[in-house]
């Protein structure tokens, strides 16, 4: 005798398609009837936790905001690579209370010995690092989340394994608790007869 | 406008007319966030993760060739922000866990005044059903969130997640069991205390 799938349980359980055959053999198959009283039972838990959604206030959402939003976006994410493309070429960029500020120094002309060289290369490096770090601030994020995004996918795979395992052990559980009751009732049977004799 | 098709919409919408995705967001906007509270159970964070998901569907308007529905792709969407919420949220919950074993706190404490969380949710008969469905795995949950909350059917789900209805089914399955066997434990749980 074949089982009902569990596409084919979840069927009954929405009652799509109404299949008679399917039904015949629910009513009739003991370990299929316990497969299904355990989803019939997680369906009462689904609906009694379902949310109650309260008012909640409806956010401007709109076109013109959202142009605006993309524009900032991009305006500062091209303004953040051009300074790192500036800093990189030599460039020193500033930024303090007095405003923005930008000066050129070739090597050689502001810095005349070698330690000043080195200080100013050192510089030129850390605000290089500064601004990359901000660039890739988002790629880094976005990185951490593909890692664990393979980690669930993975988990995943593990845990349905696990779990066809577990199907196949639940299955043959509710088998053989069916014939333990068969055996009981045969045995309580027998014993009321002795006691009626 | 607001008599025209999605499709009509979001081809006027791809040449720039504002006011045709301005009415997607009118059409859209409180199913998104009925479908996003479901998932976080939270009024600001999901008001948040629907304008982001607006913001996102606004930047992708552009490449969305019309090979699906524009609700199942707006679904989609949707979907992988709350998913990415969660994802992002267990991550920040292993980390508060780690700096409070770094301070020196047993987490595994089970004497019945550290059991805070059980206190809190004996009091409240409904917050383990919740916890129960917050804590099925994400894409259990949204098959749940979609089906069984949102109503909708195996096919709205199938294309909305790009699987097959087998695949849909079997999860849903999947999520069902877990749940069911949480209030098999909860019930074996409860007689155990009474005898």
């Amino acid at each position: 005798m074949r089982h009902l799938s569990e596409e084919e349980l979840i069927d009954v359980l929405m009652g799509e398609p109404r299949d008679d055959e399917r039904a015949q053999h629910l009513a009739e198959c003991p370990p299929c009837q316990e497969r299904f009283r355990l989803i019939s039972d997680g369906l009462k838990v689904a609906k009694a936790a379902e949310p109650i959604i309260p008012a909640m206030p409806k956010r401007h959402i709109s076109f013109a905001r959202f142009k605006h939003r993309a524009l900032i976006r991009r305006t500062a994410a091209l303004g953040a690579a051009a300074m790192l493309v500036l800093s990189l070429l030599g460039f020193q960029l500033k930024f303090d209370a007095q405003g923005f500020s930008m000066g050129f120094a070739l090597f050689g002309t502001k810095a005349n010995n070698q330690e000043q060289r080195i200080a100013a290369l050192e510089e030129r490096l850390l605000e290089a690092i500064e601004l990359n770090a901000q660039l890739t601030q988002r790629e880094v994020d976005r990185r951490f989340d593909a890692v664990y995004e393979e980690r669930d996918e993975n988990l995943g795979v593990f845990t349905e394994a696990l779990t066809d395992k577990m199907k196949e052990f639940e299955l043959k559980n509710a088998e053989y608790l069916v014939t333990l009751r068969e055996d009981l009732m045969r045995e309580a049977r027998k014993n009321e007869l002795r006691t009626r004799q | 406008m607001e008599h025209l098709l999605d499709t009509e919409l979001v081809k006027r919408a791809q040449k720039g007319e504002g006011r045709a995705f301005d009415v997607l967001v009118e059409r859209y906007q409180a199913k998104i966030t009925r479908l996003v509270y479901r998932y976080v159970h939270d009024t600001d964070t999901a008001l948040d993760l629907v304008q982001d998901i607006f913001f996102k569907t606004f930047r992708n308007l552009i490449h969305f060739k019309g090979e699906s529905q524009f609700s199942s792709w707006i679904y989609r969407i949707a979907i992988n922000d709350c998913i990415d919420y969660k994802r992002r949220l267990k991550v920040r919950k292993e980390q508060s866990l780690q700096v409070i074993q770094d301070r020196g706190y047993d987490v595994a404490d089970h004497r019945a005044e550290a059991d805070v969380e059980g206190i809190y949710a004996a009091k409240d008969q409904r917050a383990w059903v919740e916890e129960a469905v917050r804590d099925l795995p994400p894409n259990q949950q949204s098959v749940v969130v979609m089906k069984i909350y949102q109503d909708m059917t195996f096919d709205q789900i199938s294309e909305i997640l790009d699987e097959p209805v087998s695949t849909i089914k079997s999860r849903l399955y999947k999520a069902l069991s877990n749940l069911g066997s949480v209030m098999r434990r909860k019930q074996v749980i409860e007689e155990g205390g009474l005898s």
